[in-house]
């Protein structure tokens, strides 16, 4: 709450603290009347009963109608002032886009239903955010595209871990073309990279990467290759690897440090609460912000003037009808 | 110069010639016995009378000697006690300050007096100060005196003070006058009856009191101020009729209890209510006077 003109308000009120100074010290600035009817002994007229009854009576009138005065006064400033409020409005622009970007080789089926299930209730609580889910195994199939219809989202990842789950392999029908390549995580993370879009626009983007890291046959892309690509997207990778892996050293360093790479981690899943680390690190992911200023709306408020006035006036009414009575 | 004393003879040769001519002539009842050419009474003789006034023939009726007496032609003082604090100042009715009407009183008494032959002093002063002028005889003596009460009574004087003022002429005038108290009070208080209970044992007191003019029945609008408290009579009083009739039922109370306070004293008392009744009302207090006990 501001006053848009301040200096009225103060010029205002000085006019009227002045006026009610000399209307309240009779002295130096004001006299007796001038032309008065000078009358002796006319106190004796105080004494009488009758005369209390009627400056009792004028005393509640005379307080309605200072308060009428101040009330119409102070309203009237008020709205002059022009009391307004100012907002600003800088709408948190959560702009992260999210690919889920798993592997579907038949070895990550399970931990793929668990991600899945996962992510639909992470889902819930998102706002503004866009998700996507990309398969792969040989090829990358895209389920969804980046959207945030959430009811749409849920309904999508609740399916796919049902077929998940009773490993219908229909579902993941487009990901093995034949050629006997399966699991080609680096091939998968290029594809789910290519798979945002808007890339003009400054936006948080991740890749959560579910796979176990065992390429059959030869990728187009090497592993590094590819998250240097994704660091050159700006695309921030959190990968997630199978218990299995731990066995498999190589793997593991080799996929931590793509991840590592472009900024993101690298957990085995099902080892400390996995996906909740995952989340963690999605909520840290800076959010990219709009280049617009915040946008600043004044609002006039004059709900407390207008509200003083109609009392006011309301007030003089009263007294008014008071005097004819 | 003489403007106070004009205004008076010409007031009281319109309203009431006859009976101005008459108590002139009638002249008032003397106080003292003495020597003159109006005989009064006989008394026994007493060593020390003049043999001259010895009545011979009376004395021979009665067998004692008798001496005549006389009323003294002496000249009377008539005292003009004048209240001049700013209340006087105040308005009779909407055109007549009561400083007006208390020249007025005193111009018809001390011009009687002075036609009379009499001297008149004056009194006069507030709650701060109190003046004196003393006995003298003429119309520009009385000029003068009617002129202090009229230049000493302004809106800015001290408030009055007739219990103060009585007190002074009780001390510092020896002689025995007529005195006439000329004032606005509206009530006889302990201390203002105490001194002229004391002044009525050496003066004749006349007592006139100038009446006030009533707020509540000022038609006008404009402002009305009450003299004494520089108070404002708001204008809601003045038009309210159950105020008025309260007003009025309180003034005739205190006419009524200072008049019983001022028989009780044995003082003679007027009210001049108006200026147009202010010379009969004081040719109804010298008649009165006249007609009164003598002591």
């Amino acid at each position: 709450m501001e006053l848009k003109w301040t200096w009225l308000v103060i010029a205002l009120a000085v006019i009227v603290v002045v006026w009610l100074v000399v209307w309240f010290f009779p002295t130096p600035f004001r006299r007796s009347p001038r032309n008065a009817v000078l009358v002796a002994h006319a106190q004796r007229l105080r004494g009488i009963p009758r005369f209390r009854v009627l400056a009792r009576r004028r005393e509640l009138e005379m307080l309605a109608r200072v308060f009428a005065v101040l009330f119409l006064i102070g309203g009237s400033i008020l709205l002059a002032g022009r009391l307004t409020s100012v907002k600003t409005h800088q709408e948190e622009v959560r702009n992260r886009d999210i690919m889920l970007c798993l592997d579907v080789s038949g070895s990550m089926v399970d931990y793929d239903e668990e991600l899945a299930r996962e992510f639909s209730k992470i889902v819930e609580g998102l706002n503004g955010e866009r998700i996507g889910l990309t398969i792969w195994s040989g090829v990358a199939v895209t389920v969804f595209p980046l959207t945030d219809d959430y009811d749409f989202v849920v309904e999508q990842l609740d399916l796919a871990a049902e077929k998940f789950a009773s490993y219908d392999y229909n579902y993941s029908a487009g990901t093995y073309i034949g050629d006997d390549k399966g699991s080609l995580i680096s091939d998968g993370l290029v594809s789910c990279v290519d798979r945002f879009d808007r890339p003009d626009q400054e936006r948080g983007r991740a890749v959560v990467l579910a796979s176990d890291n065992d390429p059959q046959g030869k990728p187009v892309f090497t592993l590094p290759e590819s998250s240097d690509y994704a660091a050159e997207n700006d695309v921030v990778v959190y990968g997630l690897g199978t218990r299995e892996m731990s066995y498999r050293e190589s793997a593991v360093q080799e996929f931590e440090a793509a991840a590592e790479n472009t900024g993101g981690t690298f957990q085995l899943m099902g080892s400390d609460g996995s996906t909740g680390s995952i989340v963690e690190g999605i909520n840290d992911l800076e959010t990219a912000r709009s280049k617009e200023p915040p946008r600043v709306t004044v609002i006039d408020r004059p709900a407390l003037g207008a509200g003083l006035t109609s009392a006011g006036v309301l007030l003089v009414v009263i007294a008014g009808v008071r005097r004819r009575a | 110069m003489t403007a106070h004393l004009t205004r008076v003879k010409a007031r009281m040769s319109i309203h009431a010639h006859r009976k101005v001519r008459g108590l002139l002539e009638g002249e008032y009842a003397s106080m003292h016995t003495g020597r003159s050419m109006d005989f009064t009474d006989l008394r026994e003789y007493v060593r020390g009378d003049d043999v001259k006034d010895i009545d011979w023939k009376a004395s021979a009726r009665s067998r004692a000697l008798l001496v005549k007496r006389y009323a003294a032609a002496r000249k009377h003082t008539i005292l003009l006690v004048a209240s001049t604090g700013r209340s006087m100042a105040a308005m009779n009715d909407l055109d007549v300050p009561k400083r007006d009407l208390a020249v007025m009183v005193s111009g018809v008494i001390g011009y009687l007096a002075v036609r009379h032959g009499d001297r008149v002093a004056l009194a006069y002063g507030d709650a701060t100060q109190t003046h004196q002028m003393p006995p003298a005889s003429g119309e520009l003596n009385l000029e003068r005196r009617l002129s202090a009460i009229h230049d000493n009574t302004a809106p800015t004087s001290p408030a009055s003070d007739l219990t103060g003022l009585l007190q002074y002429v009780a001390r510092t005038v020896r002689r025995r006058t007529i005195m006439v108290v000329i004032s606005d009070e509206y009530t006889i208080d302990t201390g203002l009856a105490a001194v002229l209970r004391r002044l009525a044992v050496q003066h004749e007191v006349l007592f006139v009191s100038i009446g006030d003019l009533d707020p509540t029945s000022i038609p006008s609008t404009g402002n009305v101020v009450d003299i004494d408290s520089g108070n404002v009579v708001p204008e809601w009083a003045r038009y309210d009729e159950t105020l008025r009739r309260e007003y009025a039922a309180l003034l005739t109370g205190q006419a009524t209890s200072m008049r019983r306070e001022l028989d009780s004293l044995g003082i003679v008392h007027e009210t001049v209510h108006d200026d147009g009744s202010a010379i009969r009302a004081v040719l109804r207090l010298l008649e009165r006077h006249r007609h009164a006990g003598r002591r």
